[in-house]
């Protein structure tokens, strides 16, 4: 998939990205940037629900599954039929997805949750199920932005290792976008970061094979980890 | 305890007028002639009813209401949610539509004589009058009131028109619809009120027309004390579906 020189505003006035190329790999890419700099632009983008003004984004016809920063969870449905949506409007629903789902449901901290409705949940619990959402489709791209937001210390490093884990597997590109630097880079094969008005990207590197094969727990203690954080942090202050 | 005192609270206007209307019907024939009393009514209300008179009356215009209400809310909400397929045909129907619902059904009601002829029929169709056009607006309305972004995670994950409506837009406007079930169930019985206002030999309307061509005044009370009851039981029947909204959504959301 790519991303050549796009450009878009919301209005003519300002423009929120410009001149933007990148190739979409096989990589989790975690896009980081100031709050406002267009990293929501950039997956809706890249999902199609925007279309650029100036540029192209060729998707070569891939599926995309897309978490956006406040889940899509219907008001009448409880967890676990929301849990079960995308897979339900894609007519994808078989035994595999269900003990899936049941898997997902405990390894979140959900179990008691099933049959809440949105209504009844706290928010952290709303972005857990719409990560569950979005991780239950077969899909050839996934977007998720902002999908630790809320959620607390205890689960989060259970869900940091299940995505990573996933998309390690799936072998297929995940872009992440999280305000959180740290966390981008625990999770993330490679890092692009976003300039404020207009959006442009001002760093975009892909690590070395041994740190993307350390799963986010370990990665900390990875001799390069403190490096690469102080270099992205450093660029981040310059934005 | 306070239950009780509440429920006084509510009567206790009602008790204080009926005291008060009582007492001055009592002490001026004119105003009797004219006003009728509490206990005129009550006692003509209890010898109408008990005769079946005032029942089966009462059934004929709830059963109009009703086959209207039902008619009018369901086929104004299917044409209202099929608006909402086509911008352009909704664009064009609007003022349309607009036109239509302002003109009083009172205006038309000699011609739904010409059309439906004087039988229960006419009745029926002045209450669908009445009220699709509220609920072709109202369902029009709740169904633009869906959230983008839910509609851009249907789009995304290639949902068809079907699951779009049934999962998507009808959970989304059932408020709207049941609010258009509401409004409307006074209108309707307005609507079969009029029709057999205008022509008819049963039913409520029917009653107040011939009973105050006679001066009956308490009978054409007794009878609007009906309507009131009426009005009641439709208000209920509403409430009745409002409690069950969520039943009713999932039950017919989920399995499509």
């Amino acid at each position: 998939m790519i991303f050549k020189n796009v450009s878009f505003s919301y209005n003519s006035e300002t423009e929120v990205l410009k001149n933007i190329s990148f190739e979409i790999d096989n990589k989790t890419i975690g896009i980081i940037g100031k709050s406002g700099c267009g990293k929501t632009t950039l997956l809706n983008l890249i999902s199609g629900l925007l279309i650029p003004d100036e540029g192209k984004v060729n998707k070569n016809g891939k599926d995309i599954a897309y978490l956006s920063q406040k889940p899509v969870l219907l008001q009448y449905r409880n967890s676990f039929e929301n849990a079960l949506l995308g897979v339900e409007l894609r007519n994808k629903y078989n035994d595999q997805i269900a003990e899936k789902l049941d898997k997902l449901f405990s390894l979140f901290h959900l179990n008691d949750a099933q049959k809440l409705f949105p209504n009844e949940l706290s928010g952290g619990m709303k972005q857990r199920v719409g990560i569950v959402q979005t991780l239950l489709i077969e899909s050839d791209i996934y977007l998720l932005d902002e999908p630790f937001n809320a959620t607390d210390r205890n689960t989060l490093s259970r869900i940091e290792k299940y995505i990573w884990n996933t998309f390690k597997e799936k072998q297929c590109p995940a872009i992440i976008v999280t305000h959180d630097i740290e966390q981008a880079l625990l999770i993330s094969d490679r890092i692009i970061m976003l300039s404020s008005n207009p959006g442009t990207i001002v760093f975009d590197r892909t690590y070395p094979k041994d740190f993307c094969k350390t799963e986010p727990a370990l990665r900390k203690k990875h001799p390069e980890f403190n490096n690469y954080l102080i270099e992205i942090v450093k660029e981040f202050s310059e934005l | 305890m306070k239950r009780i005192l509440r429920i006084t609270l509510y009567i206790l206007p009602l008790i204080i007028l009926c005291v008060f209307w009582e007492l001055v019907a009592n002490s001026s024939q004119e105003f009797r002639f004219l006003f009728a009393s509490p206990s005129l009514i009550i006692s003509k209300f209890i010898e109408k009813t008990l005769n079946g008179e005032l029942i089966k009356y009462t059934l004929i215009t709830g059963y109009e209401s009703i086959v209207g209400l039902i008619s009018g809310v369901l086929i104004g909400s299917v044409i209202g949610f099929s608006l909402l397929y086509s911008q352009k045909v909704s664009k064009i129907s609007k003022p349309y539509i607009i036109a239509l619902s302002s003109v009083p059904i009172f205006g038309i009601a000699p011609m739904m004589i010409i059309w439906f002829g004087t039988g229960i029929f006419m009745k029926i169709a002045m209450a669908f009058f009445s009220t699709v056009f509220v609920a072709v607006f109202q369902a029009y309305q709740g169904g633009q009131d869906v959230s983008k972004d839910e509609l851009d995670f249907f789009e995304l994950n290639g949902a068809s028109n079907k699951q779009k409506f049934w999962k998507l837009v009808f959970p989304s406007s059932i408020d709207w619809v049941l609010q258009s079930l509401r409004l409307n169930s006074g209108l309707a019985i307005l609507g079969a009120f009029i029709g057999e206002f205008i022509a008819s030999n049963k039913g409520l309307g029917y009653i107040i027309l011939k009973a105050s061509g006679l001066y009956d005044v308490p009978y054409v009370l007794a009878a609007i004390i009906c309507i009131i009851i009426l009005s009641a039981i439709f208000n209920f029947l509403v409430s009745l579906v409002e409690k069950n909204k969520l039943r009713i959504i999932r039950s017919l959301s989920l399995r499509k």
